[in-house]
């Protein structure tokens, strides 16, 4: 079995090796720098492994810190807290730990997976399965207690769990996974179903779930398991572990190849059908209305079409979202006519938090859906026209679908800014009235914002491939910053008049700058990626 | 009318997929464009079309012995993989490509005369193009480009996945649409080259070369363009 882990584990290497100089490669800077005979380059290849083992290292140890420090610990201390120390940390820390424990030793006991270096491994170089799970199966697990172990002794004596106890729980964990294996091998003979795969996969995650909200939610509310309890099912963790490791080690050959190859044929399945999912659920936005139907010409005719045809993911929904911004504002209006003492409340926040709408909006435009559904069952194919690859048809539909998309992101920006200056005023109103005014067109300026911002994006970076895969850096940097900035604008404090006017400003030169960018670029940026 | 490549190159980082090629295809015939796998009959379409940007040369049209710089316009590509908009019908399709070329092309038939043209069924002709086959996807594509013209039909894997009806129809349209117009195909199918087309180019290290078939009978000719291709193994 060593021998078939350090074969295994030097496949391992060279995957994981040319994996990462792979995507060195994909960085724009990197790209050219690192030549196309990297992967024969025995100085960048022992670079490459050693990067890994660094990788490999931190995985061990970094997200058993996390895990015991920031999901057992802190809440421990936190709830102890809350409760005054009547409940103590260390027996919130063993509730907690014991749930968990359980739930990852069934969904997380590395016996059986589906990676592709399994594949690899298994069914293209041929490697006696059992061979290879057992021995990754066992590199997994002194993994799993070198990576525990200094925690528990760190956290779990900060939360005072007994020395003796935070030695023997790596033990614990470690046969909660060979339980975990044992059982899935238990539910395959017995039963024919496989982890990882439909129902199995279901059942595991729901138990997982159970696990997670009985590992805080009790806490929460002032129930915790004894420590006793939790104490005893810890350490009976370890004999039943080590009694789990015979059915795992008798388990057949043949048994373990056939799981290996199921899973595999399972994941190969997922991993192709990413790619056609993405194409086949854009599709399935399109309606199969036979009275859809439109009486203009040219790009107008293909317009009108394609919103039609799109209203599930445009109309329908922007009414939808429009509807339920309504109800919320309605609830609001009826706490304010009904108990007077919210009104100061209420007005302060529209006075103050007018930069909560930046988020709010970006959360409700339908920006990002438009462009992808104009790319995976639109542009893709008529990019590939010469006639829709001039500057003047690609401009024109831009045209089109800003003003289009312009006119589904403003309907719940209006009913937002409405509602927003009806509840200043019937909150005890303002001196300014211009506050009104800003109330009402600042929603509509940042949802314009975000109608040409995200068309922008696409037009000048046209981040699908060929294949309708996204690979656009800038856009996907982009679309990253877009969010971080409108997190950030909930932090800003200023005056609703002040804010407002200062949005409404920035949104129409963005919108000019935009404009501009894209007529000047667009006509050669927007194409096929190969 | 000739189609003049001057100087063409592309390379993707160290290796010349094109290597400063220079060729003319001539009116009036088909060009079957052959070379193994992975040897850039996909990337020189892509130059041509303008889907890729080459290193150097230049693409021209030589008409009355004037040359030209190529117009997109100029250009009919119907690619392997059909691609057709999904949320349009196939009539709808057609009047829209209609409706925006009409300045270009204004003599057009009625819609339902190019379906007749290309075997599409009346039954098919309003169902949306994501509910068409293959086969039926490719036939639209053919049919926008007997309606535009153009000058230069390129043509990648053409029959590869067709059923062996839709293929010969294909075949035959194909035959048609010669008359004033350069087609070039690209197959890696030997028999389809021989079988369709009236010159036989090889793209072998990044080169194109055109194979004599002067004084040679069907098997020689093919026996030749095979021992063409293995010279690339030893290249």
């Amino acid at each position: 079995m060593v021998k078939t882990f350090r074969q295994a584990f030097r496949v391992k290497c060279a995957y994981r090796a040319n994996s990462f100089l792979y995507a060195l490669k994909q960085i724009p800077i990197l790209k050219k720098a690192i030549p196309q005979e990297a992967y024969s380059v025995p100085v960048l290849k022992v670079l490459a492994v050693i990067a890994f083992a660094i990788w490999e290292i931190g995985l061990t140890f970094a997200p058993k810190a996390f895990y015991l420090g920031g999901i057992v610990l802190a809440p421990s201390i936190s709830i102890a807290d809350r409760y005054e120390l009547r409940i103590p940390a260390q027996q919130v820390f063993l509730h907690i730990l014991v749930l968990l424990t359980a739930a990852g030793g069934i969904i997380n006991n590395k016996l059986l997976n589906s990676t592709k270096l399994a594949h690899y491994t298994v069914s293209l170089l041929r490697m006696d399965a059992k061979r290879y799970t057992l021995s990754d199966f066992v590199y997994q697990q002194i993994r799993f207690f070198a990576g525990f172990l200094p925690f528990t002794l760190l956290f779990g004596r900060l939360a005072k769990v007994p020395l003796w106890l935070c030695l023997l729980l790596p033990f614990s964990v470690v046969g909660s996974k060979l339980i975990g294996g044992a059982f899935d091998l238990f539910c395959e003979k017995r039963f024919g179903i496989v982890p990882e795969e439909g129902k199995m996969s279901f059942a595991s995650t729901l138990f997982a779930l159970l696990m997670l909200c009985s590992a805080f939610i009790p806490p929460l509310l002032g129930f915790v398991i004894p420590q006793a309890v939790s104490t005893v099912v810890l350490l009976a963790m370890i004999p039943l572990g080590i009694l789990c490791i015979r059915p795992v080690w008798a388990f057949s050959s043949l048994g373990y190849k056939t799981l290996t190859n199921r899973l595999q044929v399972s994941a190969m399945n997922q991993m192709n059908n990413a790619k056609a999912n993405a194409k086949k659920n854009a599709e399935k936005n399109i309606s199969a209305d036979p009275n859809v139907t439109s009486s203009k010409s040219g790009f107008e005719f293909l317009n009108e079409l394609f919103v039609k045809r799109h209203s599930r993911i445009l109309w329908s929904t922007t009414e939808k979202i429009a509807l339920i911004v309504g109800c919320i504002i309605l609830g609001i209006l009826i706490v304010v006519l009904r108990f007077p003492d919210t009104r100061p409340g209420i007005n302060a926040f529209l006075m103050t938090k007018l930069p909560l709408l930046w988020f709010i909006l970006y959360a409700l435009n339908r920006g990002m859906s438009f462009t992808q559904a104009c790319y995976m069952n639109c542009d893709h194919a008529l990019l590939t026209y010469p006639f829709c690859k001039k500057p003047g048809s690609i401009l024109r539909l831009f045209r089109i679908r800003l003003r289009e998309i312009s006119k589904i992101n403003a309907v719940p920006a209006a009913i937002l800014g409405c509602g927003a200056a009806l509840l200043l005023a019937l909150s005890g109103g303002t001196d300014n009235p211009l506050n009104y005014a800003v109330l009402i067109v600042a929603p509509l300026a940042v949802s314009m914002f975000f109608s040409i911002h995200y068309l922008m994006l696409y037009y000048l970076f046209q981040p699908y491939t060929v294949g309708s895969e996204m690979r656009g850096g800038p856009y996907t940097l982009i679309s990253g910053g877009t969010y971080f900035v409108c997190y950030m604008m909930m932090q800003v404090k200023l005056p609703t008049l002040m804010f407002g006017l200062m949005c409404i400003l920035f949104c129409v030169c963005y919108c000019l700058i935009a404009y501009a960018l894209v007529y000047k670029f667009a006509p050669k940026t927007f194409k096929l990626r190969s | 009318m000739k189609f003049v490549i001057s100087h063409l190159s592309k390379h993707f980082e160290k290796k010349e997929v094109l290597r400063d090629i220079d060729f003319a295809f001539e009116d009036g015939k088909i060009y079957g464009l052959l070379g193994r796998n992975g040897a850039g009959k996909t990337t020189l379409f892509n130059c041509i079309n303008g889907d890729l940007k080459s290193d150097g040369g230049t693409f021209s049209l030589e008409e009355n012995g004037q040359l030209r710089p190529m117009k997109s316009d100029d250009i009919g590509y119907v690619l392997s993989t059909p691609t057709v908009p999904e949320f349009l019908t196939g009539r709808e399709f057609l009047k829209f490509f209609i409706d925006i070329n009409r300045e270009r092309i204004p003599q057009t038939a009625e819609p339902d005369a190019y379906f007749d043209y290309v075997s599409i069924a009346p039954d098919d002709r309003d169902k949306l193009l994501k509910d068409y086959s293959h086969g039926m996807k490719n036939k639209m594509q053919m049919i926008v480009n007997i309606i535009s013209e153009p000058n230069l039909l390129l043509l990648d894997e053409p029959l590869t996945s067709l059923d062996v009806v839709v293929a010969e129809e294909m075949k035959a349209l194909l035959r048609t649409q010669k008359q004033g117009k350069i087609v070039i195909l690209s197959t890696h199918i030997l028999d389809l080259a021989l079988d369709l087309c009236d010159e036989i180019v090889l793209l072998n290290h990044g080169i194109l070369e055109p194979v004599d078939k002067s004084n040679l009978d069907s098997q020689g000719f093919r026996e030749k363009i095979i021992e063409a291709l293995r010279e690339e193994d030893h290249g």
